[in-house]
């Protein structure tokens, strides 16, 4: 009877700690800035039946505008990401 | 078994406690009480005294109840107390997010503010030597050709192409 007791004690103690493995929080996907969303524009496109170097040369200054527009969108996703994962990190760690 | 954890969930914290306790102090007193039971003068206590292995049974069966409710609140407790915690850290997390977005977009906003700026600038500075710009340069029409076909997205779909 004791021995019986003893092994119901050991079991019923162990089966009350029994626990899930991970704390049931969950964190929200955090938000993305809306600039950041939209895509990059195509490039411009010259007149074709133009002779000026002039329009070429406008055509070719908007489409460097374009590019570092776009370059900062890619540079502040990654920063994005890079900020979202420290805080991230930070909780679960 | 979630079942009865949600009826025990039910009832106040400091009435669990006391009932678990009263259970396991009945557990080790009828446990105990009932090798006694058998001898004279306790076999007359009425109930008790009669059946001193019910008694046995229900005194292991009261013990055994009481700690593993014991052991499964304080388990609760301890995960509640970090639920709480990481809680906390989500917050907190929430709020940096918030303020790292808000930064960023303020960032953004300042580099497309000298981009439009650097752009009107470029403008005024082709209007201002179109004609020196012009003057000595007659394009070949290959020229745009070849600029727009560089400048074309070779990824974007042709109309009508569906993959």
């Amino acid at each position: 009877m004791i021995r019986t007791l003893v092994s119901l004690i050991i079991l019923s103690t162990l089966m009350g700690c029994a626990t899930p493995t991970a704390v049931p929080v969950a964190i929200k996907f955090p938000s993305v800035p809306s600039e950041l969303l939209k895509t990059c524009p195509d490039l411009n496109l010259v007149d074709p039946n133009t002779t000026k170097l002039s329009d070429v040369l406008s055509v070719v200054t908007d489409n460097y505008i374009t590019y570092y527009e776009c370059k900062s969108k890619v540079d502040d996703w990654a920063e994005w990401y890079k900020t979202q994962k420290t805080i991230f990190d930070k909780v679960y760690k | 078994m979630w079942q009865i954890h949600w009826i025990i969930g039910l009832i106040p914290e400091s009435v669990l406690i006391k009932i678990y306790y009263f259970s396991l102090i009945s557990g080790i007193i009828l446990y105990f009480g009932s090798k006694l039971f058998k001898y004279f003068p306790f076999r007359l206590v009425p109930f008790f005294g009669q059946y001193p292995k019910l008694t046995e049974l229900l005194g292991v069966f009261l013990l055994v109840s009481s700690i593993y409710l014991l052991g499964s609140h304080s388990n609760e407790m301890v995960w509640q107390e970090k639920i709480k915690e990481v809680e906390d850290k989500v917050a907190i997390a929430e709020q940096a997010s918030a303020d790292a977005n808000a930064k960023l977009e303020i960032e953004h906003n300042k580099k497309v503010a000298l981009l439009t700026e650097r752009k009107v600038l470029y403008k005024e500075r082709i209007k201002k030597e179109i004609v020196r710009i012009d003057s000595e340069c007659k394009l070949d029409p290959i020229v745009p050709k070849i600029h727009n076909d560089a400048a074309k997205n070779p990824y974007r779909k042709k109309e009508g192409e569906t993959k």
